[in-house]
Parts: C-alpha cells; structure tokens; sequence
C-alpha cells in the first residue's frame, strides 16, 4: 500500500514522503551492486592475506571504487569482514536448500553440504578463526553450523535411516568439529584433499544404517 | 643483568603475557599492561621481546613444550592404540582447563601466528599419532590394510577441531569419546574393542 493513501499527517509532507521513496527505489539498486562488488573483492582479499593483513585500500582497488564509497557501505574492516561471512552462511542455506530438493536422503544432502562448505573453507577460517572477529561471531557460526547438521540427522532419523541409539546432539558436535579441524589442517599442510571424505568414511557408517550407508555418495562429485 | 635473572625476568613476562591474554584475550592487551603486571620497564621487555607478536611466540612455544611433555608421559606401555587415545583426551582436556595450553591454542589458531607454526605443530602431532598406529599394527592390535599415514591425520584432525571449538565457545566438550567410539569400531576388530578406555 502506497504511504500517501494511509498517513495521518497534511499533505504536504505525504508528499515528500512519496518522493523520497522514489528516489530510494532507484539508488537501492545502485548500492547493492557496489555492496556486492565490495564483498566479493573484500572475499578475495582476505583469502590472500588474512584478516590482519588485509587492507581497506586493498579492497577499494580490486572493487574500484573510492575509500569514501566504501566507508559509506561498511563502518570498518571488521563490519566487512562480518558482512563476507553473514553472505557466506546465507549462500550456504541456499545450497542446503538445492541439495534437499536434488537429493532424498538427508545423509547425501550432509555429505554434499559439507563439500560445498569445503570449497568455501579458505575464506571462511581465514575470517572467522582469526581475532578480533573469532571472539565475537565465531560461536554463533559454529551454532549455526550445529544445528544444520544436527537438523539433517534428525531428518534421517525420522526416515528411518539411522541405526538405533544414536545420540544425534553428540554426533552433530563430533561432526563439526572433525569439519573445522580438516579445515585448519588444510590450511596449514598441503595436499589433503581426502580429509573429508575420510570425514563421512569415520561417522557416517556409524551412524547410518548399513543398506543406507551402502547406497550413499561418499565421495565428491 | 646477570644471565638468570634475565632468564626469570623473561620467564615472568611470559606468565604474565599467558594471564593477560586469557583475562582480556590478545587484541586487547598491551605491553605497558604486561609490564605493569610484572613491574619492568619497557626497555626491559624489549630486550626479551621486541614486539607483541615475539611475546606471543614465546607463549607458543611454551604450549608446544606442554605437548612434547604430554606426549613423553604417554609413552606406550601395554598398547600403543591405548596410548594414543588417551594422548587425545589429555590434549583437549588440557585444552580446556590449562591456561598455558588455552591461550597457546587460542593465539595458534587465531592470530597471524598460524601462518607461521600451525603448519610445523600439526606435522608434528600427525607424525606422533602416525607411530602409535604403526607400533600398534605391529602389535597385531589393529584391523589390516590400514593406512596409518591416513588414520593419523583424521585423528589429528579431530583433535584439532575439538581443541578449535573448545578456545571459541569456552566449553569443555565430550566430542572426542564419540569419535573414539566410531573410529575404534574402523580400526580394531570386533572381539578386540572391549579393551579399550575411550571415554
């Protein structure tokens, strides 16, 4: 419902309400293909160098687009940062999403997602584990990452799909932290490319019934 | 300055910089707070640590000394397999409640240092790992045609990724009992399992 129709104030101001609304519509637009430019150099940036290397003015060049126009998105280098990592995890739900609706068991749609996570790994520990934002965000990702997990096994539980007596909260927990401790390693040694599969290979024939198991996807596609 | 009182200045600049990054965490401590909690000047930091950062290899290294110490009073006497396992549950236990390990964990993984020593710690925590399983494959405990290169990594990275979670959300945690069980049911045989402390 359009503003003038409703508002209980003279006319006059109806109007510059109206008006203002215009011109927002126009630049939105404009302003979230630079947000967007923004946080995909910001990405690339901070998976060269790291967090702490990482500079605003860095940014700017590989968006090009002045300083001024960045602080005008984005307070700091950290609400970048944090801006990088809420658009990863929102992009992570959409993958989750298409994973669900390609696949019908929620195991392979666990395996999967923890692929795709994967892919994003470089960008997302480099961010995240690293002071000051670990202390702040780092947590409530990890939460996050918990529940999806947690979310997916219950799913399979209620399709019957797990073994019995399995503690799903201690699972989800063992399987994230397997996840984030591939991740670190990857980052530190080379040439671990199995590590997650060998991920799924350790918890999920211990978690999934064995004619389950035994049709799953464990490897990569 | 004679040489051991460099040395005990040096060693309470670093019990001081491990109280202070735990209370306040890295970012926001300061060198005149670490001097202040020791009562040096400035100068006399600077000629043990030059910089923030140097302080901060120094706690470091005295987390991978507690690991080397660790490791040598796990030595395998009955089974190497027991060993390891209980290697494990010694590291992230001390992961939660030691401070030197604490906040040697926490500025490894989260601060530029992780660029510079992550890489040479989970070699060596891997390399140790990997000699329990060849010792206990002699042993006969393990299944055959284990690849134990493969199995030391995976362990590691459970290890790792439970001392990572234990640093960020502060909470001791029971991760590693699980692993343990399903990876036991991977790597011993059936008749065998019984045998073992895993949680």
């Amino acid at each position: 419902m359009p503003p003038q129709s409703n508002a209980p104030r003279g006319a006059g101001i109806e109007f510059r309400h109206g008006c203002r609304a215009a011109r927002t519509a126009v630049t939105i637009h404009d302003v979230s293909t630079t947000r967007d430019e923004l946080l995909a150099a910001a990405a690339e940036a901070f998976d060269r160098h790291g967090y702490a290397r990482a500079t605003i003015d860095d940014v700017c060049d590989r968006a090009g687009v002045t300083k001024g126009a960045l602080y005008g998105h984005f307070s700091s280098k950290k609400a970048l940062a944090l801006a990088v990592l809420e658009r990863r995890a929102r992009e992570w739900t959409r993958i989750r999403e298409r994973l669900q609706r390609v696949h019908r068991s929620p195991l392979q749609v666990l395996v999967d997602f923890g692929y795709a996570v994967d892919r994003d790994r470089a960008v997302v520990q480099r961010l995240l584990f690293q002071a000051p934002l670990c202390d702040d965000v780092a947590q409530r990702h990890v939460a996050r990452w918990t529940a999806t997990v947690l979310d997916l096994l219950r799913h399979a539980e209620n399709r019957g799909e797990l073994r019995d007596g399995v503690d799903l909260a201690e699972c989800a927990d063992g399987v994230v932290a397997a996840l984030v401790g591939v991740h670190l390693m990857a980052m530190a040694v080379d040439g671990r490319n199995e590590a997650v599969a060998e991920v799924w290979r350790t918890w999920l024939p211990a978690v999934a019934k064995p004619p389950v198991y035994a049709a799953l996807r464990i490897a990569p596609r | 300055m004679n040489v051991s009182q460099g040395a005990r200045t040096r060693a309470a600049l670093v019990a001081a910089g491990i109280d202070l990054f735990d209370r306040d965490g890295y970012e926001n401590t300061s060198l005149d707070a670490v001097c202040r909690s020791v009562s040096v000047t400035k100068g006399a930091l600077y000629r043990h640590f030059p910089s923030k950062q140097a302080l901060a290899v120094a706690v470091v290294e005295e987390y991978f000394r507690r690991w080397h110490l660790v490791r040598a009073d796990c030595e395998p006497r009955v089974s190497p397999l027991q060993a390891l396992v209980d290697l494990t549950h010694r590291m992230a236990e001390l992961t939660a409640t030691d401070p030197t390990v604490r906040v040697g964990v926490r500025l490894l993984f989260t601060t530029e240092l992780f660029d510079l020593l992550a890489g040479m710690h989970f070699t060596s925590l891997t390399t140790t790992a990997r000699d329990l399983l060849r010792q206990a494959a002699a042993a006969g405990e393990l299944n055959p045609n284990l690849d134990p290169r493969r199995e030391a990594e995976a362990i590691v990275s459970a290890v790792v990724g439970t001392q990572a979670l234990t640093v960020i959300t502060g909470k001791p945690t029971t991760r590693l009992s699980t692993a343990w069980h399903h990876r036991l049911a991977h790597l011993v045989p059936p008749t065998r399992r019984s045998l073992y402390r895993i949680g």
